[in-house]
């Protein structure tokens, strides 16, 4: 896949580092670590969207409801985390499916709206479909059922295992969302992101293409609610309302919107923030609204976005001196190892 | 010689204003056709309604002898019918490789790839492509970060990726400076001169439509004024009433 030795060692650092997290943190730093990890999938989904495809949606947190009490509903019938899990996801991709189709159809503040309008549509059903919901008492006592992989059976109660779960899915999630970022199919995203018009005049068809993106989305906050519910064992409305979209907009935008690592470095600093301003004090949202205004203004394109933006201006002189124009039609010099 | 494209009683109305007005248009493969006129004659208008930028409220447009009235704009350039913008209009984010690249992949329809690498995708063909426009050296800058001209040769290096039979610039040259004027004239001259794509220009200097143009179509109020050789437009009277003061 190419990839050189300067990304290989960081990311095999952090594996090594994630999977010993049970053994030496603990029962809460472990739950934390899921908590961070669920944000990352649902971030990256929801940053496809944004920083990808250029749609900025507000209704996300529609979707990981969806994931999460369809999971819930499944478990509490049949003890098979892998059919929550995966009826979760397949549930929000469908759903994500029948909204995406009318809300691709705008664009800027007019998708921002309807996604908005979708989401709080879906709020309203959780709160008032008590039969099948649980209502504001949501569903409660969802068991965390063993992993059946053909024939063996991983039992997962106890939470320190489940975060190898979780570890293992969002490891193999974030690795599906760089190809797919990688990919044509990224690229053509990112073309769209750019310019609607120009994308189809190279004959993309660009509502088609959002869809995609939007539906691929659907399917990550599906897969971070899907695996909330077992974590929790209770849902509750909370998850589906427009403020709990906030938390992978938050995310995103103080990593970086248009770096890959964006949102997971993102999802790393809110939980972090959070974690230490709630010890600190119970207004948490006016400190965490602060140090969120302070972040996105002081690092504009997100701290990683930044960073990396300070490391290339290193490179901007050498390159300069690379590149001189050519006359049109010029035949250009073979490099070295063509 | 059949037209390449036919336009029949195409006409087009914004707010109440008639843009285009009962236009008949033929375009033929064996030249390059210029399009002129004042500032609001419809130029623009009846570029965006030929390649699906906007639809006509009523007449047809038949390509190659095929109905592409009703043909989205992706459709229309997958068909082989493509333009530029009279403001650039290129990926900002990409880098000039990529910008390229990503008209390639689609005329490839290699799009739906999700997990191999776009990187390796279409590579001759977009070293082609840049070294036709003298770009090969800027292939790895985001296309935000180059000038204007360069801009310029870069949205049309994207269009010409397209694979098109048909190609509108719309003021190709407007905002470069002089040399790199000449340069995409030249560029366009080779282009036109290969044959592998019938060029339309929309143009306000008249040098660059004598220069390059065997075919001129004026427009007046939405309306074609009159049509003919640079001689026959030179000579017209009427053209040169409703260009009071310029050389025609």
């Amino acid at each position: 896949m190419g990839m050189s030795w300067r990304l290989v060692l960081p990311i095999v650092l952090i594996l090594a580092f994630l999977v010993t997290v049970p053994i030496w943190g603990g029962r809460y730093p472990t739950y934390l670590t899921i908590q961070i990890m669920l944000l990352v999938v649902f971030a990256l989904g929801f940053n496809l969207l944004l920083g990808y495809t250029g749609l900025l949606s507000f209704g996300q947190a529609g979707f990981f409801a969806v994931g999460a009490y369809v999971s819930a509903l499944i478990l509490l019938q049949v003890p098979s985390l892998l059919l929550g899990i995966v009826g979760g996801v397949l549930a929000a991709g469908l759903v994500a499916l029948v909204l995406g189709y009318l809300s691709v159809r705008l664009t800027e503040i007019y998708f921002s709206m309807l996604t908005l309008s979708f989401g709080m549509m879906i709020y309203s059903l959780v709160w008032r479909w008590r039969a099948v919901t649980g209502g504001d008492d949501g569903l409660t006592g969802v068991p965390r059922a063993p992993l059946d992989l053909l024939v063996v059976s991983i039992d997962l109660s106890d939470v320190m295992n489940y975060y190898y779960f979780v570890l293992a899915v969002t490891v193999a999630a974030v690795f599906l969302m760089y190809r797919i970022t990688k990919s044509p199919l990224g690229l053509t995203f990112q073309a769209i992101r750019d310019s609607a018009t120009r994308a189809a005049f190279v004959g993309i068809p660009v509502r088609r293409y959002r869809l995609y993106a939007f539906v691929i989305a659907g399917l990550y906050a599906g897969l971070a609610g899907a695996m909330l519910a077992p974590l929790e064992r209770t849902v509750t409305p909370i998850y589906s309302h427009w403020i709990y979209s906030a938390e992978p907009i938050l995310a995103t935008l103080i990593g970086g919107i248009y770096v890959f690592a964006g949102p997971i470095v993102g999802a790393v600093l809110f939980i972090g923030i959070k974690e230490i301003i709630v010890r600190l004090t119970e207004h948490w949202m006016i400190w965490m609204g602060g140090i969120v205004i302070v972040l996105v203004l002081g690092f504009r394109g997100g701290v990683v976005g930044t960073i990396l933006g300070w490391l290339d201006k290193d490179q901007e002189t050498a390159r300069a001196e690379e590149e001189k124009p050519e006359a049109p039609g010029a035949k250009r010099q073979p490099e070295a190892g063509e | 010689m059949n037209p390449i494209l036919e336009a029949t009683n195409l006409s087009k109305t914004f707010a109440g204003m008639r843009a285009v007005n009962d236009v008949h248009i033929e375009l033929y493969t064996d030249r390059v056709t210029g399009i002129i006129g004042p500032n609001g004659a419809g130029k623009t208008t009846l570029v965006h309604l030929l390649t699906g930028h906007v639809q006509p409220d009523q007449g047809q447009i038949h390509f190659e002898g095929r109905d592409i009235t009703r043909l989205s704009a992706d459709q229309r350039v997958m068909g082989q019918v493509c333009r530029t913008f009279q403001v650039v209009d290129i990926f900002p984010r990409l880098t000039v490789f990529e910008n390229i690249q990503i008209a390639r992949i689609t005329r490839e329809a290699k799009n739906l790839r999700w997990f191999g690498g776009a990187a390796k995708e279409a590579r001759e063909a977009v070293e082609a492509a840049l070294e036709e426009v003298g770009m090969w050296g800027f292939r790895n800058r985001r296309a935000e970060q180059l000038s204007h001209g360069q801009q310029r040769r870069i949205d049309l290096a994207v269009t010409l990726a397209t694979d098109p039979k048909l190609c509108f610039l719309d003021e190709p040259t407007s905002g470069v400076s002089p040399k790199e004027r000449d340069q995409m004239l030249e560029l366009i001259a080779r282009l036109a001169e290969a044959k592998r794509t019938t060029f339309v220009l929309i143009e306000h200097d008249m040098e660059v439509i004598f220069n390059l143009c065997a075919h001129v179509i004026c427009m007046h109020r939405g309306a074609i004024l009159a049509e003919g050789t640079p001689d026959d437009i030179r000579a017209n009277k009427e053209i040169k009433e409703i260009y009071l003061g310029e050389e025609v």
